[in-house]
């Protein structure tokens, strides 16, 4: 699942909204790090709809404009909880590993962790 | 939209990308969240833009999976439109550029094709092109509109297939009608062509620019009356844009002589027919008058159209010192057994001085205006000049007799020699010389010999088949020998050979004892027997029947028809198996269904007299005198006669026959208004 169909998936789990709702929504939840262009939204809301992922519900007039509103399906809200949850476990893995591998390199107290040698673990 | 007016253009271009359906749907939306999400902006995002184009490209796209007859109609007339685009792109650029030498024969088609036929290829090529996209496009719209749903597999790719065989079966037919072959060239399209061709285009551009604006584009399905205004202005467009890269590319091939082909050149005069001031004295001034057509040749087109070629002698301008400089040669046309004849005057207002048509097509022929110049009909009215062979002292040497049994192909012969062209007259190569006594480069003339060499005809009956009878005599020690030789062609006269025909070669003892063929005369027919006539060195007539290459040489039995009505030939034409003999007699004259076995005598009104120079189709007679005969079949034929009346001798009566000569009307040219020069001396 590509990061725009994940954190506009995202975004729908909180209710309903229109397109700029969900631009501000995304980056909000990423801090800034992720924001989506208006084509590329469109164009995954198409495709998600396109997939019965979301659906587009009602349409307000506001300032003379319309304004589409999209809601996740049951099948969106399974598809990026699925997402959400092998992107966890697949982080997961990573993080106990970085974990390990920090715990196996920590150096003895008192010994530099670098430049020891054969000699220094002699008695 | 709230936000920058500039932000609102620049994002308005962008979403164009997008499907005008999806655009109806969902673009306020779109709009509304751009606005939105820029209105704090003081510059258009460059990211923002890319992905709208990139999105409105994936829902085109996606549109395209949907329907895929619709995708492949865009794609097809949309790679037809470039390819198009790119043949005019390359013709506009070769058609300025000098033309190379001509190409040598014998290479591989389209190697041999020199860059000057390309723009008339590519014009071939556009045409075919763009019928083809025609029929697709109605074939597909037929099939809707009936209202069956199209295989989706086969006519995508039924129109895909269709394109390079409609482009082969043009290309056939264009081999046909404008005998085009790999090693001759098409004949140069006329204006009412390269109008069709580019109305042709025009329209197929305007129709492919509303198919794809109706499938994918800007304007609405409901809107169709903008579609139908896209097309016409586009297709006017089109049409607009042809005419003015063709006068803008022919006015400078013929204006600045770079030696372009003036693909859609309007006619040029050339500098010595033009109207205006002159360095010596002399004020060529232009005026409209009428003028009176005299009919003075007359030649048949295997196709059954007679051209009658005429002087048309124009009126003085003013009674000031003025006097007509030129006379100018007409065309009539006449369709079988129909005589409806209009006018064709030259441009070039060059004399007819001597006369040699040959009309290989119906809108085509060749005919020799004043010694050294060779005109060539392209059709519909319009004379182009063509070049004749020069020389070794760089002089044009007078012809004799003109064949051109294509539009493109021709073979003149001087007294001497053969030369030939394949390229419609623009260049000539000697093929060769009569087998004469006559001093050659390789046969240096000798001391007080005499030396002569007369052609007797020329005729080609067929495309390949061609054939020559010439005699050469030469004179040493007190004793003239004649020889005459036959030559045959199988080739179009690219090679020949001789053989000797004997008894019309023999010795005598002066030029006067024997009558060196007083009115010799040749034609042959489709089948490959030719009619020889002359007299031998005893003075008896005698009409000959070549065959097997002259190899086989008989006597016909028209020989005994002249003998027994005690005249002698004056002429011969033949015409497939049809054959025509005019006798000395006055008005009297045969004709052969069964090229010359048997003979019906025919007699012309009384008081009318026949020339002595027939011709037919392609046939051509070494001699030409003040009237002719033409026939398109053993029935239908078109007479010059001489009639006297009490005003004198009247040398232009034009007569027609439908009946093989039982019954002959008159006909009458047509006086068509003319421009007129005459030379004017400047006073003072």
């Amino acid at each position: 699942m590509r990061e725009a169909t994940y954190y506009t998936l995202a975004a729908l789990l909180e209710g309903p909204s229109h397109g700029y709702a969900i631009l501000e929504r995304v980056k909000a939840m990423t801090g800034g790090a992720v924001s989506l262009t208006t084509g590329t939204l469109y164009g995954t809301l198409d495709r998600l709809d396109e997939q019965g992922l979301i659906r587009r519900t009602t349409t307000e007039i506001v300032k003379g404009r319309a304004r589409q509103y999209f809601e996740i399906t049951e099948k969106g809200s399974g598809a990026v909880q699925t997402e959400a949850e092998r992107m966890a476990q697949a982080a997961s893995a990573v993080q106990s590993r970085v974990q390990a591998k920090r715990r196996r390199v920590r150096p003895a107290p008192g010994i530099p962790a670098r430049g020891r040698s054969l000699r220094d673990l002699q008695p | 939209m709230t936000y920058n007016p500039e932000l609102r253009r620049a994002y308005r271009w962008a979403l164009k990308a997008y499907p005008a359906s999806y655009l109806a749907a969902h673009g306020s939306d779109l709009a509304g969240v751009l606005a939105d999400a820029h209105a704090d902006d003081e510059r258009v995002s460059a990211r923002e833009c890319g992905s709208l184009v990139r999105a409105g490209i994936g829902r085109r796209a996606a549109l395209a999976k949907t329907d895929p007859v619709g995708a492949l109609i865009a794609i097809t007339l949309t790679c037809e439109l470039l390819f198009v685009a790119a043949i005019a792109c390359v013709s506009i650029v070769l058609a300025s550029r000098k033309a190379p030498p001509l190409h040598p024969p014998g290479l591989v088609f389209p190697t041999i094709v020199r860059h000057q036929d390309i723009p008339r290829l590519a014009l071939l090529v556009t045409i075919v092109a763009v019928l083809s996209g025609l029929l697709g496009w109605a074939a597909l719209q037929a099939w809707r509109h009936i209202g069956m749903s199209p295989p989706l597999p086969s006519v995508p790719s039924a129109m895909v297939t269709l394109q390079p065989v409609l482009l082969l079966l043009g290309a056939a037919s264009a081999a046909s009608f404008f005998d085009f072959s790999p090693y001759q060239d098409l004949p140069a399209p006329d204006i009412a062509i390269k109008a069709a061709a580019a109305l042709l285009a025009g329209l197929w551009l305007g129709i492919a620019l509303a198919v794809l604006a109706r499938r994918h584009g800007r304007l609405s399905d409901a809107k169709k009356g903008r579609q139908l205004a896209a097309a016409v202005a586009s297709a006017l467009l089109a049409v607009a844009g042809f005419a003015v890269a063709g006068v803008h590319i022919g006015g400078r091939a013929a204006v600045g002589g770079s030696g372009g082909v003036p693909f859609f050149a309007p006619f040029v005069p050339p500098p010595n027919g033009g109207n205006g001031n002159v360095s010596n004295g002399y004020q060529v001034v232009t005026a409209e008058s009428t003028g009176i057509a005299l009919p003075v040749d007359v030649e048949c087109s295997p196709g059954g159209w007679c051209s009658v070629f005429a002087l048309q002698q124009s009126l003085p301008l003013s009674r000031e010192r003025t006097a007509p400089d030129v006379n100018y040669p007409i065309s009539g046309r006449s369709v079988t057994g129909v005589a409806t004849f209009r006018a064709l005057p030259s441009q070039s207002r060059m004399p007819l001085s001597s006369f040699h048509p040959s009309c290989p097509a119906a809108r085509t022929c060749f005919v020799m205006t004043v010694p050294g110049h060779l005109e060539r009909n392209i059709g519909r009215g319009r004379w182009s000049m063509v070049s004749t062979p020069s020389s070794s002292y760089g002089t044009n040497p007078p012809v004799s007799a003109l064949a051109c049994p294509t539009v493109t192909r021709c073979l003149l012969a001087t007294n001497a020699t053969i030369y030939r062209s394949i390229d419609a007259g623009q260049s000539w190569a000697k093929v060769t010389s009569f087998p004469s006594e006559a001093p050659s480069p390789t046969r240096p003339a000798t001391p007080n010999v005499a030396y002569s060499a007369t052609l007797l005809g020329l005729s080609c009956p067929t495309v390949t088949d061609c054939y020559a009878a010439a005699a050469a005599t030469r004179a040493a020690g007190g004793k003239w020998r004649l020889r005459t030789s036959f030559l045959t062609s199988s080739d179009g006269g690219a090679s020949w050979t001789t053989s000797a025909v004997g008894p019309f070669s023999y010795t005598t003892a002066g030029p006067g004892q024997g009558n060196l063929f007083p009115a010799a005369s040749m034609a042959c027919t489709q089948s490959g027997t030719c009619l020889l006539a002359g007299t031998d060195s005893n003075g008896r007539t005698l009409v000959l029947e070549l065959s097997s290459a002259g190899r086989r040489v008989t006597t016909s039995g028209a020989t005994t028809i002249l003998s027994r009505n005690d005249t002698s030939p004056a002429g011969l034409s033949c015409l497939r198996s049809a054959c025509w003999m005019i006798s000395t007699t006055p008005g009297l004259l045969w004709s052969s269904a069964d090229a010359g076995r048997t003979w019906r005598m025919r007699h012309l009104p009384p008081g009318l007299v026949l020339g002595s120079a027939p011709s037919s189709g392609v046939q051509v007679t070494s001699q030409q005198g003040s009237g002719d005969l033409a026939c398109t079949s053993v029935l239908r034929c078109i007479a010059i006669a001489s009639e006297e009346s009490s005003r004198g001798p009247n040398p232009n009566v034009l007569l027609e026959t439908t009946d093989g000569g039982k019954t002959w009307q008159r006909l009458i040219l047509p006086r068509v208004p003319v421009k007129s020069r005459a030379r004017r001396e400047t006073i003072g």
